[in-house]
This record gives C-alpha cells, structure tokens and sequence, in this order.
C-alpha cells in the first residue's frame, strides 16, 4: 500500500495504518534525530514527538506529494524543538548503542575509531549542514526534497552539502590512515 | 579515500554508509511499538481535552450568572422590590398618581376616578 492511502487511513482512525507508517519511517526519523541532538534517549523522544505531530496534522498532509518529506519536516521540527528545550543535556556522549554484539574487539575497536571521528566532525557542523548532508548521503534525498523539508532554497541545500562533505571527508580520511598506519 | 569533489551531486559510497553506522539505532520495532501506544494515549486524551475545553467556559459562564443573579436577589430585598422596577409600566402612570398624592389642592374627580379604573 502507498504511503498516501496509509495516511488517508490512518487520518481517519486506522491505527495499524498508522503504525505501518512508524514502521516504514522509524528509522529515518531515528537517524534524523539522532544527527540533530546527538543523544539517544532525547533523540527517540524527539523522533515520537514527531510522528505524534505527524498523526495530529496528517489531516493538512497533500496526498499528491511525496509523504517522506512532508514526515521528516515535522520530525526535524520536533528535534529542534527539543534541542532547544534540553540544550544543556546535549553535550552529553552518544551511547554506545551502535555497537555490534557479534563484532571482535578488533572490529569493534574499528568501528568505535570511524565513529568517533566522524562524530567529532558531524559535531562541529552547523546543524542545517547536518541534516543536509543526512538527507543526502545517506537517505538518498534529492536536493529539492531536502529543500522542502528545510524550508531554503536548492541552491543552499547543494551548498550545505558540498560544505558538510569537506567538513566530513578529511576525518573519514584521517581515521583511514591511522588504521592503516596500524596494520 | 574516494577521489570524488564534494560538489558531486550523487549520494557518497563512503561517507554515507558511515554515517548512516554512526546514526542508526537498534531495535525500531520496540520504538515502533512505543510510538503506536502513544498515539492511542493521545487519541483518547483528545476527548478529555474537548470536554476540558467546553467546561472552563461553561463554568466561567455559570460564575457568572450566580453571581449576577445574587447581586439581583440582595439588591431587590434591600429596596423590597425590583431594582429594574416594573417594565410594562408606562412612564406617564408612575409620574401621575404621585403629582396626586403630593398636591395642596383639591383633586379633581373625573381625573381620580379616571386614574383608579385604569389601574383596575
């Protein structure tokens, strides 16, 4: 079934409906989150906030527009919301929750060192230039979709991305070479 | 590291995956599940908030009224009448028959007699 016909059902009660649309999109609202306040709990509670959103003005969504979009606009709306409110808990350390329970400690001690840079990095962007670079690197969104969900123009989007990338590549290849200068 | 500009208008092979590492969480159905029941708690909180919001000025209206009517009822037993008086009395039937009652002369009959069958 089409995201629009699930809205339209989940708009008029259907609760599954609703849930099968939670479930489509949890875990890009989840990585949205988790790029805006950069703490788990508070990110989870941000992306509920948002589908809660979402369920409570799906009346207002355009079923002839992608349905994505219009979601992840209320949801990084509900992140910045909550960055806002919690601003002082937002210091506090990602939890090492992205751990893979079958990695070695060699892989795993890999694994924590790209992490580890890459958060760094992802840290010291403004956070437009964060969700930009999400959007598009990693959930495949066009510039024009991310434009709408930002609410700026293409052209900003392409410039938030070009300047998130040049921010991000040299941690990925400083991580690279000190795994390299390893083995 | 990819030799790929940063203006390159297609999603990057490295950085991407890597982020998408860093960003995902585990488990979406327990937060699947979390949202949905959260959203039936709000479904029903909807009717307690309209009916909330039907019943503050509803009892803000019936204060109101109390109390007007209160400050009618003290009123009228102070005064042993209404303070609004009577409605349905002409203005010329309350001036005449004190202009009657106040006067030094002698009445004249026709006008008595006139204003006692009217009253009747």
């Amino acid at each position: 079934m089409e995201d629009g016909e699930l809205a339209a059902l989940a708009q008029a009660g259907d609760r599954e409906a609703f849930g099968e649309l939670v479930h489509r999109y949890a875990a890009p609202a989840r990585r949205l989150t988790r790029a805006v306040l950069r703490n788990d709990a508070d990110a989870d509670d941000a992306a509920q906030d948002g589908f809660l959103a979402a369920l409570r003005t799906i009346g207002r969504y355009d079923p002839t527009r992608p349905f994505g979009p219009w979601l992840m606009r209320i949801v990084a709306n509900a992140a910045a919301d909550r960055r806002r409110r919690r601003r002082v808990r937002e210091t506090e350390a990602l939890t090492p929750s992205l751990a893979s329970p079958a990695a070695s400690p060699d892989e795993e001690a890999h694994r924590e060192g790209l992490r580890s840079a890459l958060r760094e990095a992802l840290a010291t962007l403004p956070e437009r230039q964060r969700l930009a670079i999400v959007f598009f690197d990693v959930e495949g969104y066009s510039h024009a979709e991310i434009a709408e969900v930002l609410g700026v123009p293409a052209g900003t989007v392409r410039s938030d991305v070009f300047h998130a990338r040049r921010a991000l590549r040299p941690a990925l290849e400083a991580w690279r070479n000190r795994t390299e200068e390893a083995t | 590291m990819n030799d790929r500009s940063a203006f390159d208008h297609r999603p990057d092979p490295e950085l991407g995956p890597a982020l998408r590492a860093l960003l995902t969480a585990e488990d979406d159905a327990a937060f699947v599940s979390r949202v949905v029941e959260a959203a039936a708690l709000q479904e029903s909180g909807r009717w307690w908030e309209v009916l909330g919001s039907w019943a503050a000025p509803g009892f803000a209206a019936a204060l109101v009224l109390a109390a007007v009517s209160a400050w009618f009822a003290v009123t009228a037993g102070a005064n042993g009448d209404s303070p609004l008086g009577d409605p349905l009395a002409a203005a010329s039937e309350a001036a005449a028959v004190p202009a009657y009652l106040i006067s030094a002369d002698v009445p004249d009959v026709d006008a008595v007699m006139t204003a006692l069958f009217e009253d009747q």
